[in-house]
């Protein structure tokens, strides 16, 4: 261990407001890398489940509205199709 | 080996094998992340010089070195889409542009940090610097440019062509510290020859840039997760996955 107490890891000679910040920074973008698409793909699949329980017509299921990052996308109502 | 390949052209079996490869890459690249953090700012020396603003570096660098491999990634992805007009080479290529714009990010905002200690300036306009803050508008530029279509078969077309014409800037990155004199140092690590870094200094930035790479595919490959259920929406695979029978 390079520091001698807490306190002095925190101030590291002057250097810790520069220090510790870059590594908040990076840790809030880390974060958000990660969890953007993991909270994407969970409310992709709620939708998609919704979805298809509303064209089965099961009729008792609450049909839940499309999240709102997708409303331009599902509004076309079509699969998107490959280029290929 | 061209069956795996053609295996990755599948959108379920990628799916699938992708989900796999998440789960385990993850945890271990987040356990080495918290590793090579702790051992940079707390365990490893004190620069003789810099003092403890060099700590900056375990970050400063993995997510630069990172941001220039993903660009590749990035417009490799773009060529196959553009070349053979493959599907999930064009869902690769979009998924890696946010990804590469936070490393980026990341690289310029640790790097004015270090900067104003070291140097005594947020920010200058050298080479480096300002080759890198084009990285940055390359990736935002793919991102918005999709953005900005209807025709997404065009979109992902349009997209494909700017990040090949980008790539011109990445050996300007590499070799701006060289061809012109700045403030920013030149490489301390090096592939041929004696690292101008001390072993004590080097192991955990290693630890660091594999994490990030790590890191980086991880979060690439979310992207293209969340990108292939929706884009398969209609597919009985993705209903069956979503829940239902």
């Amino acid at each position: 261990m390079h520091f001698d107490s807490i306190a002095a890891a925190m101030h590291m000679d002057g250097h810790g407001i520069y220090v510790w910040s870059a590594y908040a920074i990076t840790l809030v973008l880390l974060f958000w890398l990660l969890w953007a698409p993991s909270q994407q793909l969970r409310e992709r699949k709620r939708w998609i489940n919704a979805e298809a329980h509303r064209r089965a017509g099961s009729g008792n299921f609450e049909f839940e509205s499309v999240p709102e990052s997708e409303q331009s996308v599902a509004a076309e109502g079509q699969p998107m199709e490959g280029n290929s | 080996m061209w069956s795996f390949i053609h295996k990755l052209g599948s959108p379920p079996w990628f799916f699938r094998f992708s989900g796999r490869v998440v789960r385990w890459l993850l945890p271990l690249t987040l356990a080495l992340l918290v590793v090579g953090a702790v051992w940079g700012l707390l365990v490893a020396p004190a620069d003789f010089r810099q003092g403890n603003s060099y700590r900056i570096i375990y970050i400063h660098v993995p997510s630069a070195v990172v941001a220039l491999a993903g660009y590749y990634v990035m417009a490799l992805a773009g060529a196959i889409s553009l070349i053979w007009r493959i599907k999930m080479a064009d869902i690769a290529m979009r998924a890696a542009a946010p990804v590469g714009a936070a490393l980026t990010g990341i690289a310029l905002m640790t790097g004015a940090i270090w900067g104003k200690p070291t140097w005594g300036t947020w920010w200058v306009w050298d080479a480096r610097i300002t080759s890198m803050l084009i990285l940055l508008f390359l990736y935002l530029g793919v991102v918005a440019l999709f953005e900005a279509y209807d025709n997404k078969v065009a979109a992902a077309r349009a997209c494909a062509v700017l990040s090949l014409v980008g790539t011109v800037n990445i050996p300007i990155i590499y070799k701006s510290v060289d061809w012109w004199y700045s403030l920013h140092q030149p490489a301390s690590i090096k592939f041929t020859g004696e690292s101008a870094i001390d072993a004590s200094m080097l192991y955990p930035l290693l630890l660091m840039i594999t994490a990030f790479y790590g890191l980086f595919t991880a979060a690439v490959l979310m992207n293209m997760r969340s990108d292939l259920i929706w884009h398969h929406r209609e597919a009985s695979w993705v209903r069956q996955w979503a829940g239902f029978k």
